[in-house]
């Protein structure tokens, strides 16, 4: 495994989580200075890779389920790290439901959403079987194919930029602090979690690369929800559900045979949505496997849960429904961002001392 | 003269001829070599005795001697390899190495590949002429050669080919251990050494390269590939792959770096092309013509005026007219080759069209896509992207655009779960330094 495909499915999937979660609730959070929320964000998640990282470092060849099962036993991981898997089952379900309702409203808009799902979860069940290292591979490929048309669905906004809702460009009273939107924004952070389930022989990725890395996802998280805002203001930009699909729907560019623009923006996403969601199916199934019935084969572990995951799609009746389960998970979610990294830090720490002792 | 006496042979002549009984072309006789009077127990087909013969006498009689423990079936082993076996009045054995019959083939111009501007000669059947091709192309002592025999019924030399220090050792490692855990194994087609090697039955894409250029096989080398020469194989066989083979043809490295990288960028926009391109018709045809600009949508929509069945039909009738056509002029003498493209040349061109069977546009897309896959290099990987051109059809046909994204995506996941020798595919280079091992 080398560094630049680490620092790639890195970004990949918070891009893919970007392009999901994250405009809508922002600009629903705050209706000035939304730079600040994500700055906000995107500091903290700093922090938490520090913490992760380093607590990781102290367990050379270890993934997180070996830490926690040797220092904790194995009660002590099924506390720490169930509600991990309940998380990682809970975005999965709600990406894929966001992704498959986005490609039924702009593409496919006769197809019933259950065959759209269905092709979605055959791909992460495929990529899921292959494990971790295969989908670390595909990353680069996926980037290859998807950047293009992410960066060209992102600029070509720039033509109807109106910069006067850019203002005001700074809230002193940080009122997104007490909408519930920010922190479902915390759900996005979850993509640095995939790094605790390789052993560090195999993550040549040190934590100067990922704050770059991270450097480079803080510009597209900006993009994402600064291009909707310029397009259409607060005012209109908050209506919206799908507000970057809708920023690129403003433009007509004579030079393109195609008409329709949105749907690069809508390929891209969900060609993202795919690698992250198999990601996450690899690391539930995985996390279960080596938890819970360590002597099945994994392969099972993954059929049983796409099976369980594409019947939960289908049981989401709407959108709306969908922000609950979303405002659901981002509970769990502030449980895993923050109290995962924080209690390998606590046990790495607390092997430092055992050792030199 | 043919002394057939089975009394006056010993028990060990007797096993030697037995084996042969039904060869008509195994001779034994006595000879004379220098003033001392042999027995000669050969192939006629494989040895010129005559020939050789007059080497032993001029070069007095030096032979080889054979030690006591040697087995039986070594010596009918090397009688079939074309070697000569001689024993003397005292019952003493040797194995020599006989001049042969003129039956293996001059190197010639290559029959399969058209090289430009770089050596033009290529391999013949001969393992030890190919192995000396490869030696005046290479001249350096870090080029380790190692042979194999597999088979026990049927034998054949392998030579392991690869350069010390450059080659991974794990690649090395990997098929060495393959070839002698399979070593009794027999090797007659190119599929029964990929089975020995352990390599996937269902593979969508070439998991080796094969090339009939020694000039190939240097770069190939020198990339930290392992060369593989079968007997009787007019190719080289280079080990492992990886996703560059599709479009990085190895003459390239011939030309100045700009011109390399502009052909090679044309091979890659070329796979690209052919496998997406058809299904790229049935999606803005039939499911999603909402993403053409509105002018474009209608041209398309009028072309298939009066075109009475699905355009997935339409596509799937004339793809298999046209793969017909292509197996059609590789396996056809060089003389009749000609009528079939001319044939399928008026067919595809213009009557397919007033007869209203095809649209104008779906001619044209399947032109482009069939250049597009006739620019890669090599004539196998051509056949990959082909197969899998049907699976981007069907999955547009379904799910439009998201289907022809479903089907990239998966072919992606299958390259990157592909591993050759413990080599991932979807590598830039077998020697690992590069950016994506």
């Amino acid at each position: 495994m080398n560094k630049y495909l680490l620092l790639t499915i890195f970004l990949l999937l918070h891009l893919a989580a970007i392009f999901t979660f994250f405009p809508d609730r922002i600009i629903a959070s705050t209706s000035k200075g939304h730079w600040e929320a994500i700055t906000l964000i995107f500091m903290l998640e700093i922090v938490f890779i520090w913490f992760y990282m380093n607590g990781l470092s102290k367990f050379p060849g270890e993934t997180i389920v070996d830490i926690c099962l040797r220092t904790i036993g194995r009660w002590g991981a099924c506390v720490l790290l169930l509600p991990l898997v309940v998380f990682l089952m809970g975005q999965m379900v709600l990406l894929i439901y966001y992704q498959t309702s986005q490609i039924r409203a702009v593409l496919l808009q006769s197809t019933p959403t259950a065959a759209t799902t269905f092709l979605f979860l055959v791909l992460c069940f495929y990529g899921a079987w292959k494990g971790l290292a295969a989908l670390i591979h595909a990353s680069i490929g996926l980037f290859v194919l998807f950047i293009p048309f992410i960066l060209f669905s992102m600029l070509i906004g720039i033509k109807n930029f109106n910069f006067n809702y850019i203002f005001p460009v700074w809230d002193g009273t940080f009122s997104f602090l007490h909408h519930a939107d920010f922190y479902i924004c915390f759900t996005i952070l979850s993509s640095f979690l995939f790094l605790g389930m390789i052993p560090q022989k195999e993550r040549p990725v040190r934590f100067g690369r990922l704050a770059v890395g991270l450097g480079v996802v803080y510009v597209f998280g900006m993009g994402s929800v600064y291009i909707p805002l310029l397009v259409f203001g607060q005012e209109s930009a908050v209506l919206l559900q799908y507000p970057m699909l809708m920023a690129s729907d403003t433009i007509d560019l004579e030079w393109v045979v195609f008409d329709w623009l949105p749907s690069f923006s809508v390929v891209s996403s969900s060609g993202l949505a795919v690698l992250m969601a198999s990601v996450l199916l690899w690391m539930s199934s995985s996390l279960l496997h080596q938890l819970l019935v360590p002597k099945l084969n994994i392969k099972w572990m993954v059929s049983m849960l796409s099976l369980l995951v594409y019947i939960l799609c289908l049981f989401i009746p709407n959108i709306e429904v969908m922000n609950r389960y979303l405002q659901l998970n981002a509970f769990v979610s502030l449980f895993c961002v923050i109290g995962l990294p924080m209690m390998i830090f606590i046990l790495g720490r607390w092997r430092g001392k055992k050792v030199s002792t | 003269m043919d002394v057939r006496n089975d009394q006056s042979l010993s028990d060990l002549e007797l096993q030697i001829i037995t084996p042969f009984e039904h060869s008509s072309d195994f001779v034994y006789k006595s000879v004379f070599i220098g003033r001392e009077r042999f027995m000669a127990y050969y192939l006629e087909s494989l040895v010129d005795l005559s020939k050789t013969l007059s080497v032993m006498n001029t070069a007095d009689g030096v032979m080889e001697q054979g030690d006591s423990a040697i087995v039986i079936t070594d010596i009918s082993k090397a009688i079939l390899q074309g070697k000569l076996i001689l024993f003397n009045a005292e019952g003493l054995m040797g194995i020599t190495d006989a001049e042969s019959p003129d039956i293996s083939r001059q190197i010639t111009l290559p029959a399969s590949e058209n090289p430009l501007q770089s050596a033009f000669d290529s391999y013949t059947e001969d393992i030890d002429k190919n192995i000396g091709l490869l030696r005046k192309k290479i001249v350096t002592s870090k080029l380790v050669i190692e042979h194999k025999t597999t088979g026990t019924e049927v034998s054949k030399k392998l030579a392991i080919m690869y350069l010390h220090g450059i080659a991974p050792d794990k690649v090395v490692q990997a098929i060495r251990t393959k070839l002698e855990k399979n070593s009794h194994k027999e090797i007659t087609t190119v599929r029964d050494l990929l089975a020995i090697l352990g390599h996937p039955k269902f593979a969508l894409t070439p998991t080796y390269l094969s090339s009939e250029l020694p000039g190939d096989t240097v770069q190939n080398l020198r990339d930290g590939k392992v060369i593989i020469l079968i007997d009787q194989f007019s190719f080289a066989f280079a080990f492992p792959t990886v996703i560059r083979d599709l479009w990085a043809s190895k003459l390239d490295e011939n030309y100045p770096y700009l011109f390399q990288l502009f052909i090679r960028s044309i091979r890659a926009v070329g796979t690209l092309f052919a496998l997406t391109l058809p299904g790229l018709y049935i999606v803005l045809n039939s499911v999603n013509p909402e993403l053409l600009r509105i002018q474009l949508a209608i041209a398309v929509a009028k072309s298939r005026e009066g075109i009475p069945y699905p355009s997935l039909i339409e596509l799937l009738l004339v793809m298999l007219l046209l793969e017909m056509i292509i197996e059609a002029t590789i396996r056809l003498p060089k003389n009749i080759g000609p009528t079939i493209t001319m044939i399928g040349g008026i067919l595809l061109g213009q009557a397919i069209v007033q007869a209203k069977l095809v649209s104008n546009l779906l001619i044209i897309i399947l032109v482009a896509s069939a250049i597009a896959n006739f620019v890669l290099s090599g004539y196998l990987n051509m056949i990959g992207i082909r197969l899998y051109k049907y699976v981007v059809i069907f999955a547009s046909s379904f799910f439009g655009i998201w289907g022809l994204e479903a089907a990239m995506i998966w072919l992606i996941y299958y390259f990157a779960s592909l591993q050759i020798h413990t080599v991932p595919y979807l590598s830039l280079s077998v020697k690992g330094k590069s950016l994506d091992e």
